[in-house]
């Protein structure tokens, strides 16, 4: 390779010696600064100088503009042999630095398919890679073998090594794992890892495999945790990257995410190592303030980067790691609140009130401007019940975002498993600053209202896929299910069988089970004219006693208003008589412990 | 669909006449509009589905005026919607021209809440 500037070409051999001695030395730093200095050398301004200059530079713009001013053509024409000739060990970032001080697009590389690094055996375990009919392999016999699917891992809160048993080989050595519970969801691509344990509890080497057989091709893309990713500027222009939560992974073993700078439009590709985390001196091109979009591909899917994730900020304070301010994608709009072309037709604000203020009460949720009052009704009714639950199930991280958990139940295992959301603080308003969903009685201002009603329909919605798929009917039992992962007991109600209604809720009162209660879809014949009571519309049950010879229920409105004249303070809450709620409701559903 | 009420000040400016009234008949019914389709995959006891009843054409006998004035007797149209209107059923009625206002009709908001508003001067 010919280097033509002749303070150039010394700084490269120096450079190279220096290579020599310390193998493994990446490009960056104080090394890349060298280099840059015999490039940005001018009359007036000798190669020292500019080292210095470049040093005290404030940003990398700055850097830069000061090579820029001293590069000739020749050398611009050195740089770009260096970076064609590609023997260099430079970093991403350097990579990224020198491309923009010539003008070229940093060059990306293709995301590509995940090879694992190991065979699939050693000594003791040897995984048949065809997993037509289950993970299959030899073994001692005798041992156990433990698995943890890498692929979906992320998605969850698994460490690396927090494994599932699999199975344990037979007399022959020979052992295989079905396709139910945690293997159930195993797809075409997906990274297992295997070890064998002894009755000792020692454990094996690990084994890592990719499931095949299953699939024509490879199915999903890989699964990315947003929130765990820091970035942190080092006040050089530059950004570092890294895992917040060690022993969990970012993404699957081979990974590449691709960040965005939004302000200057850099892009860098980190892949990820073995591990499913980033390697080490993972940088990007930026100052504190960035903000950075994010997007994954596993080498099969999402190759062009299109699709992301979400979008991660640069602290403004030097130091500390942390995220910072993450803005998470939000669930999208009901499509009533959509215009023609599918674009929001309100805007969203940060909110940042506490969680919970004087505790989970029943008359916090109100319903917003969307078909889900089964939801609302449902919360009401397990607040009322069992508040314990709710305060379990949502909890504010250091980052700024908020974790709700919800169980979802699998009907093969007949059991349910912890399925956790992330959302920020982002709520969409309407015109006058008041959310457009779901609210929290008591003050309504972006910094003061409760905050967990709302950010629990909002991980709903997410979990669902939007606010358009909550936002158009459902049932309290799935609210139910999804809250305290309880089976849902759905009650019909009929006008002559006013005993049997009460019974049922005094026993689900008693039990301190949560209940909510339709009326009829149709408001046939005006049924519901003048009593107070709407139809098609969910309440919460809170209450059952018998006064006067009357037996009298006790429910809740989810609007958090409008009742039955005379019957309430226009709180939403009122009493009625058994009688008259079994000619107004059709159903009731509970839950079976 | 139940969702909540419009808001109260949004009615009153849209409404060029807000009356007591009793509905004395129904001259005609529309078409029953269709399920919703979403009824079908629904579970059992869903609420907030969305079902609407029939358009209605209907005779109300004016008891009181709450805001405008003009004929005693009037012929209105009740929208597809959430509610059912039957001979008797009365209350404060939103109108705009010859329709009716308001998600649920008469039930939309109460006779004391208008009151309040009309003598907050909010109409």
């Amino acid at each position: 390779m010919r280097i033509h500037d002749s303070e150039l070409a010394a700084a490269y051999a120096t450079l190279s010696q220096r290579l020599a001695a310390e193998p493994g030395l990446v490009v960056e730093g104080d090394a890349l600064l060298d280099l840059l200095a015999a490039v940005g050398d001018r009359w007036f301004a000798w190669q020292g100088s500019v080292r210095r200059e470049l040093a005290a530079a404030k940003s990398t713009a700055e850097q830069i503009a000061i090579v820029q001013r001293g590069m000739s053509g020749r050398e611009k024409q050195d740089l770009a042999t260096i970076l064609d000739e590609g023997t260099l060990p430079l970093s991403a970032a350097a990579r990224a630095l020198l491309c923009e001080i010539i003008g070229r697009p940093t060059p990306q590389p293709a995301p590509m398919p995940y090879r694992p690094p190991t065979p699939a055996s050693n000594a003791v375990l040897q995984v048949a890679l065809d997993m037509k009919d289950g993970v299959r392999g030899t073994a001692t016999p005798g041992v156990c073998i433990e698995a943890v699917n890498l692929t979906t891992a992320p998605g969850g809160r698994v460490h690396t090594d927090e494994t599932f048993t699999l199975g344990t080989a037979d007399a022959s050595g020979k052992f295989v794992g079905g396709r139910s519970g945690a293997l159930a969801d195993l797809q075409e691509g997906d990274i297992l890892r295997l070890r064998a344990r002894d009755a000792a509890g020692k454990t094996s080497d690990w084994v890592t495999v990719q499931a095949h057989g299953l699939a024509a091709r490879d199915t999903r893309n890989a699964v990315l945790s947003l929130p765990r990713i820091a970035l942190v500027a080092d006040g050089a222009g530059t950004v570092e990257v890294a895992n917040l939560n060690e022993g969990r992974q970012i993404s699957e073993p081979g990974a590449t995410l691709e960040f965005v700078n939004r302000r200057s439009g850099a892009k860098t590709r980190l892949t990820l190592n073995d591990e499913g985390t980033f390697a080490a001196g993972g940088k990007l091109v930026g100052e504190p303030g960035d903000v950075f979009s994010v997007a994954v591909s596993d080498g099969y899917h999402n190759l062009d980067f299109a699709t992301l994730e979400g979008q991660l900020t640069v602290p403004k304070a030097h130091g500390g790691g942390g995220a910072g301010d993450i803005d998470l994608p939000d669930p999208a709009l009901h499509n009533k609140q959509l215009s023609k072309e599918g674009k929001p037709l309100f805007e969203s604000k940060r909110f940042c009130g506490e969680l919970f203020v004087d505790g989970v009460s029943c008359e916090d949720p109100v319903q917003g401007q969307i078909g889900d009052c089964y939801f609302p009704a449902a919360m009401a009714a397990l607040a009322k019940q069992r508040p314990d639950l709710i305060e379990k199930m949502i909890k504010a991280n250091s980052r700024g975002t908020y974790s709700v958990t919800f169980k979802d139940y699998d009907p093969r295992t007949r059991s349910y498993r912890d399925v956790e959301v992330e959302v920020d603080g982002d709520l969409y308003v309407r015109p006058y600053g008041g959310p457009l969903y779901g609210a929290s009685n008591g003050a309504r201002s972006p910094d003061k209202m409760e905050l967990w009603f709302p950010l629990i329909e909002k991980a709903f919605a997410k979990w669902k896929g939007s606010y358009d798929a909550i936002g158009s009917g459902g049932a309290a039992g799935e609210v139910f299910e999804a809250c305290a992962g309880w089976r849902a007991r759905y009650v019909t109600i009929s006008e002559n069988r006013a005993d049997d209604v009460w019974r049922a809720l005094m026993a689900a009162l008693d039990a301190k089970l949560p209940v909510a209660m339709g009326t009829h879809g149709e408001d046939e014949g005006g049924r519901y004219h003048n009593s107070g009571v709407y139809p098609d519309h969910a309440y919460s049950v809170l209450d059952c006693k018998v006064e006067g010879g009357q037996r009298l229920v006790q429910l809740r409105n989810p609007w958090g208003e409008s009742e039955p004249t005379g019957d309430g303070s226009n709180d939403g809450v009122f009493w009625m008589d058994i009688e008259k709620v079994c000619h107004l409701y059709s159903s009731f559903y509970s839950v079976s412990v | 669909m139940a969702l909540p009420p419009e808001p109260l000040r949004e009615l009153m400016a849209q409404a060029t006449r807000i009356v007591m009234a009793r509905v004395v008949e129904v001259i005609a019914t529309g078409h029953k509009p269709a399920r919703p389709s979403s009824a079908a995959t629904l579970p059992k006891g869903a609420t907030d589905v969305g079902y609407v009843s029939a358009e209605q054409r209907l005779r109300l006998a004016v008891e009181r005026d709450l805001v405008g004035s003009g004929a005693r007797e009037l012929v209105v149209t009740k929208p597809e919607g959430p509610y059912v209107l039957r001979v008797g059923a009365a209350g404060p009625f939103f109108l705009e021209a010859e329709r009716i206002l308001g998600r649920y009709g008469p039930d939309t908001h109460p006779l004391a809440a208008i009151e309040h508003a009309l003598h907050a001067g909010q109409k």
